[in-house]
């Protein structure tokens, strides 16, 4: 569209409400960066010797790999499955996971030890018994392929159209290649769990964690979509073009219809779970509080949700179904590494995560929403650049 | 105490039974491993820990401290008021006594030491990414801090909360574990805090002789003993074997671990990889084909219905109904037949209103 | 062959299943365009 010119921010003002605010949280994330390598992890987290996961891992590793996932399961549905009208879906999606991605790696440099060290896995010493060599390997090759999905658009925007073309070729096979590798360290995620049962509490803890983890990313990504569309939609819904408005529903009810759907049968493998292992006693128990709370209410509930808001044709309770379907997996991951991990520790010796700890997960996604709204604002996410429509 | 005098004799009949159902290699009391290829580690040495003989002196603790070069303790060896809490390994202690108060009365003081188990099939070496843990031939799992990435999923692995940190380290922090002394077994001399118990608590040798050991122990005096030799099963096996009057609970060790290795639990994940690897190119591929196919049958339908109502209504009416169709992309039958009868009303009504 | 250990065991399979994977991942794409490289659309 002929508006879309990239130029149109230049005049805006610096000092927004944005602004300010992401301002002041980098310069805070700065000043923890600052603690953390010079005064250790001991400098800013609660991390000790029985907990040597924090929030870091729980929130900024697995919910952040969890809800990138709408990624591989939009390029998929457009492209492996054939529907179309999720095209317009099929960039700023990848623009969110390609972030996503690169801000779980940028926020292991945190929590690592060594984080000059952190491809020594891949290019050094393969530990490949390790359930987390998988993980890394898969992201570190997910990351590249998200980033050559996600490269022609700032081709477009720089106009190298040779490039850009031959990547657009590559479309399916990136694809393909983007939902194996999914598959693999989605479900590796829950598969770090396994190698520990005697710490972890019984009713999170089972063989099938790597597909309750997998199953449960697909609907994760697919709330994220939603979400990320609704938040798109009320600051860039002057960059969109006629094919992202018009696709638009279609994603908000395709989407959510293909979540409840998921949910439902994640709902009942995971209580199949409970069947199989003879989880029943644990229920009445606080544990088994925190276990229904999260199946009722953040898995059965938002399938619910979702399904009347599909039957309804009601955007505005999808919309809000999405916010809860999040929240829902952040609460699961939670439950998993930090709830059911060291279950039988006494209270004194369980783990809250410190302030500067939350602060410097607050600082990386704040770096997300910047990257986003730059790229967002320049680069054609929303529309399809004039110079390419319809040649993908 | 017949039931004990039983289940001690048991515990000399019964070796292996916490192993049934697995295919253990032949020389019991080598390998924790369930396939048949593993020849388990003969030579590997081993410490018997006899819970009934130890008073609780510390001097192991020094020993450890001044041996692997540790920094000075926040409290010293000789003060008995550590006691008071339950301690753990941490970066500055590889070993430590801890006393356990819930003993029966007149069962006198009950102290356990707590160092690295050396499993046979060690958790923290299977979970490490870069493989900065190993199992030597002589026993010991050590650690290379030279690749050491600092993930912290060797401590999370182990089930007996042994690796710990250097937290307060700002740039290369290690991982800090018991090394058994290796640098000492090279020599063919035991663990410094073997070698300065002053009550023999700890006995060192094969790990076949001091199972053994602790077998004679157990048959000659059933009564004192419980019937069970801590680490001959535990995760696999471990090189570090306990025996104790007590229950193993009340001197805190943990009966549930099992007796699967910890990379038993992960290799059933680790297996379906290739299977994803190999079988998802399948079923994605698949689903395209599928979905081209369709794309191109509705296609020809779609074009077939376009010259149709072109030979019917002229090429005006048929370009419209193109366009209509490829912005529906519809591919049911029964919309595509309800555009084509659209657009031959519009075109009938068109004519007709020309016709006037 | 031999190991000592089950960690030895399998760090030669899970090595060899990861290289194996990597060429299971090429061979596919390849015997896919090989299948379909006559095709007529």
């Amino acid at each position: 569209m002929s508006n879309h010119n990239h130029h149109d921010t230049g005049k805006s003002p610096w000092i927004t409400p944005f602004n300010v605010i992401a301002g002041l949280i980098v310069l805070m994330g700065i000043y923890l960066t600052y603690l953390r390598f010079t005064g250790g992890l001991a400098a800013v987290t609660n991390l000790d010797d029985y907990y040597p996961w924090g929030i870091w891992i729980s929130f900024d590793l697995l919910c952040g790999v969890a809800l990138a996932a709408g990624g591989y399961t939009t390029a998929a549905a457009c492209y492996v499955f054939g529907i179309k009208k999720y095209h317009a879906a099929v960039r700023p999606a990848v623009l969110t996971a390609f972030l996503g991605y690169a801000l779980v790696v940028f926020a292991l440099h945190y929590d690592v030890g060594q984080p000059w060290r952190l491809a020594y896995p891949i290019f050094v010493q393969q530990g490949t018994t390790s359930v987390l060599f998988e993980v890394g390997l898969c992201v570190f090759l997910y990351l590249t392929v998200l980033f050559l999905e996600w490269l022609p658009a700032p081709l477009e925007w720089l106009r190298l159209k040779r490039v850009r073309n031959i990547l657009i070729k590559l479309t399916l096979v990136l694809t393909i290649f983007g939902v194996i590798l999914s598959t693999m360290h989605q479900s590796s995620l829950g598969a770090l769990y396994l190698i520990l049962p005697s710490k972890m509490h019984p009713l999170w803890y089972s063989t099938h964690l790597p597909v309750y983890f997998f199953v449960s990313s697909m609907f994760a990504g697919l709330s994220m979509v939603i979400f990320e569309s609704t938040l798109s939609h009320r600051y860039y819904h002057n960059k969109m073009d006629k094919e992202h408005l018009e696709g638009t529903p279609h994603v908000t009810f395709g989407f959510a219809k293909a979540a409840a759907w998921i949910m439902a049968g994640y709902f009942f493998i995971k209580f199949f779970g409970v069947v199989l292992n003879a989880n029943w006693g644990y229920l009445p128990t606080f544990y088994g509080f925190m276990f229904s709370l999260e199946m009722l209410g953040f898995v059965a509930l938002p399938a619910f949700l979702y399904a009347k808001g599909v039957r309804d044709k009601n955007v505005r309770l999808i919309k809000w179904t999405a916010v809860v379907a999040v929240f829902g997996i952040i609460f699961n991951r939670f439950n998993v590494s930090l709830v059911a991990y060291n279950y039988h520790l006494p209270s004194e010796l369980k783990y809250f995560p410190a302030l500067a700890e939350i602060g410097i997960t607050i600082f990386v996604v704040t770096v997300g929403l910047i990257l986003f709204k730059f790229i967002g604002t320049r680069m054609p996410i929303f529309y399809e650049h004039p110079e390419f429509k319809g040649s993908h | 105490m017949n039931r004990r005098k039983f289940l001690g004799a048991m515990g000399v009949a019964g070796l292996g039974v916490a192993g049934a159902g697995k295919v253990l290699a032949e020389e019991d009391g080598v390998t924790g491993a369930s396939v048949k290829d593993v020849k388990g580690l003969p030579d590997s040495y081993a410490v018997l820990f006899d819970v009934t003989r130890c008073i609780g002196c510390r001097q192991c603790e020094d020993a450890c401290n001044y041996e692997n070069r540790l920094p000075e303790p926040d409290v010293d060896f000789y003060d008995t008021g550590v006691f008071e809490e339950t301690r753990r390994t941490d970066w500055k202690t590889y070993t430590l006594v801890n006393q356990y108060d819930d003993k029966p009365p007149g069962a006198g003081d009950l102290y356990r030491k707590i160092q690295c188990m050396h499993c046979l099939e060690p958790a923290c070496a299977h979970s490490c990414f870069v493989k900065a843990f190993a199992k030597r031939p002589d026993g010991a799992v050590t650690y290379d801090p030279r690749v050491c990435v600092g993930c912290r999923y060797c401590m999370m692995a182990c089930p007996f909360n042994i690796p710990a940190y250097e937290y307060h380290i700002a740039l290369d922090p290690l991982v800090t574990k018991c090394t058994f002394c290796e640098h000492r077994l090279k020599e063919g001399r035991e663990p410094a805090c073997v070698e300065i118990c002053p009550t023999g608590t700890m006995y060192f040798n094969t790990r076949e002789e001091v199972l053994k050991e602790a077998r004679k122990r157990i048959v000659n005096n059933p009564d004192k003993y419980q019937s069970h030799i801590y680490g001959e099963h535990e995760m696999g096996g471990t090189n570090w074997i306990y025996i104790s009057a007590e229950p193993f609970e009340d001197v805190g060790m943990r009966m549930d671990l099992g007796t699967r290795a910890a990379g038993d639990y992960t290799s059933g994940a680790l297996g379906g990889v290739p299977l994803i690897a190999s079988f998802w190119p399948v079923l994605l591929v698949g689903a395209y084909a599928i979905s081209k196919r369709r794309e191109k049958v509705a296609k020809e339908e779609r074009d077939s219905f376009v010259s149709q109502v072109i030979a019917e209504a002229g090429p005006e009416v048929g370009r419209k109904l193109a366009e209509r169709l490829s912005k529906s992309e519809t591919l049911d039958k029964a919309a595509i037949e309800e555009e084509v009868r659209k657009a031959l009303n519009e075109a009938a009504a068109k004519t007709e209103r020309e016709d006037h | 062959m031999e190991f000592y250990t089950m960690l030895e065991f399998d760090i030669f399979t899970k090595n060899w299943a990861y290289i194996f994977m990597g060429v299971a991942v090429v061979t596919m794409l390849a015997w896919w365009l090989f299948l379909t490289g006559r095709d007529e659309d």
